[in-house]
């Protein structure tokens, strides 16, 4: 498990050193709306997407680093490490108070008649994308799970491949022993993600429509931030589990001389590669867009996602109180 | 959109009734449109929830919105005026807002409320 524990923290070293370096190449820059009001939404909004994602890649860093529950669980902890640390970080972001700003009280206000639902205004590819992935790992779980047999405690974790000429075993195995965990852990973490992303839909509304622009930008650069992270835990959590799969299906199957299974091991370890390369390319996209919050709403003019369309359909004459 | 002003006569809740209707009538709003839960609207105008409940209540009641707990709060079918009236309408203000007359909105409502009022006599 002392591996386990120097290829995560490997793992969170390289990922932390490549968001240093992304942020530094100055994609990102300083930015500061000319209304203070705006100004001060958009740090509160660039401090909250910060705390995801610092929150996440600490939580993870520590949890490699100290490797919890040593070799008591059988490294089952390990496996639920990306979860927890996605949830620490989403839950953060989530129980911050959602920051209204301050308007005087005979001040008038404006508002928008669009309504604003926690995944109504989310990229439709994004959602398609985690929901392929939840699949995908999900139908993992269950073919390890279905495959793996009991080890001598009595816990599913050891594959078992037989062929005419030899019979071999190998653990750990992603069985149900370490399956039912993640599939809960799972679970946990899309909960921690929608918890998130109801904090960014329910935040109050700047209270100028001139500012409206504004407004849905920093909610579709947060809700980035809030799917990169829970993507980012989900793509190491799947990495994890198909490496762990590949490598001990391979070492049964080289045993058994079981030539599929090889085969089955080759595929799972590339796709556990492509995943960890995944993981690393979501968490630095997170920091480069936590960093550069503000400059990235103030530069990008009309706000990503379908707020400027509502906005501009919800432009309807809004005839003022005196007519009543 | 909703402007509220809070130093008004007008109560804030039918401030927001007002023109959440005036936009139903007048098609900006269009049938089937969901429109924001009370909390939102409410923290976006900064007022209490009982405050855009009331207004939805009263929209709900001259047949303007419906809600329900499955589909949320929707405006109605069918509420629009008719295209003649908002031509109508569209042609009065084009008419009393042009140089030769120059009125404001609340002397354009004057004209009308005079001339409702002679129409009502007469």
């Amino acid at each position: 498990m002392l591996g386990n524990g120097i290829v995560g923290v490997l793992l969170c070293g390289a990922a932390l050193a490549v968001a240093l370096l992304a942020i530094l190449a100055g994609k990102t820059r300083a930015a500061r709306a000319s209304e203070p009001e705006v100004a001060q939404l958009l740090e509160a909004a660039r401090r909250g997407a910060l705390l995801a994602v610092g929150g996440a890649v600490v939580t993870l860093t520590a949890l490699f680093w100290i490797e919890f529950g040593g070799d008591t669980f059988a490294g089952l902890p390990f496996l639920l490490a990306p979860a927890l640390a996605g949830t620490v970080g989403l839950l953060l972001y989530g129980v911050v108070p959602p920051r209204a700003t301050e308007i005087a009280a005979d001040e008038p206000r404006e508002a928008q008649l669009t309504p604003r639902m926690p995944l109504g205004s989310l990229p439709r590819r994004a959602l398609i994308w985690l929901a392929a992935l939840l699949a995908a790992q999900a139908a993992l779980l269950v073919f390890t799970g279905v495959t793996a047999s009991l080890d001598e405690a009595g816990r599913s974790r050891v594959i078992a491949l037989e062929s005419p000429e030899a019979a071999s075993t190998a653990s750990p195995y992603p069985g149900w022993y370490y399956g039912v965990p993640l599939l809960v852990g799972t679970a946990i973490l899309v909960g921690a993600a929608y918890f998130a992303l109801r904090r960014i839909s329910g935040t109050p509304a700047l209270p100028r429509l001139a500012w409206a622009e504004s407004d849905a930008g920093w909610r579709a650069v947060s809700n980035r931030v809030v799917l990169a992270v829970a993507g980012g835990a989900l793509l190491l959590q799947f990495s994890q589990i198909a490496g762990i799969a590949g490598i001990t299906i391979r070492s049964a199957a080289l045993g058994a001389g079981a030539t599929s299974w090889l085969i089955l091991a080759v595929v799972l370890l590339v796709v556990a590669i492509a995943a960890g390369i995944g993981c690393l390319v979501l968490i630095v996209l997170a920091a480069k867009w936590a960093f550069g919050l503000p400059g990235i709403v103030l530069a990008a003019g009309t706000a990503p996602g379908p707020a400027p369309a509502a906005a501009a359909a919800d432009r309807g004459a809004a005839a003022p109180e005196a007519a009543r | 959109m909703i402007r509220l002003d809070p130093r008004s006569a007008v109560a804030p809740f039918d401030q927001i009734r007002g023109q959440i209707a005036d936009q139903i009538r007048s098609g900006s709003l269009p049938g089937g449109q969901r429109l924001p839960a009370i909390r939102q609207l409410a923290a976006d105008l900064r007022v209490a929830p009982g405050t855009v409940a009331k207004a939805y209540a009263a929209l709900e009641q001259e047949d303007l919105i419906e809600t329900s707990r499955t589909r949320g709060t929707r405006v109605a079918h069918g509420r629009t005026h008719s295209a003649a009236v908002q031509a109508a309408a569209r042609s009065y203000v084009a008419a009393v807002t042009a140089p030769a007359h120059g009125l404001d909105l609340e002397q354009a409502l004057g004209a009308v409320r005079a001339a409702w009022g002679g129409e009502q006599l007469g």
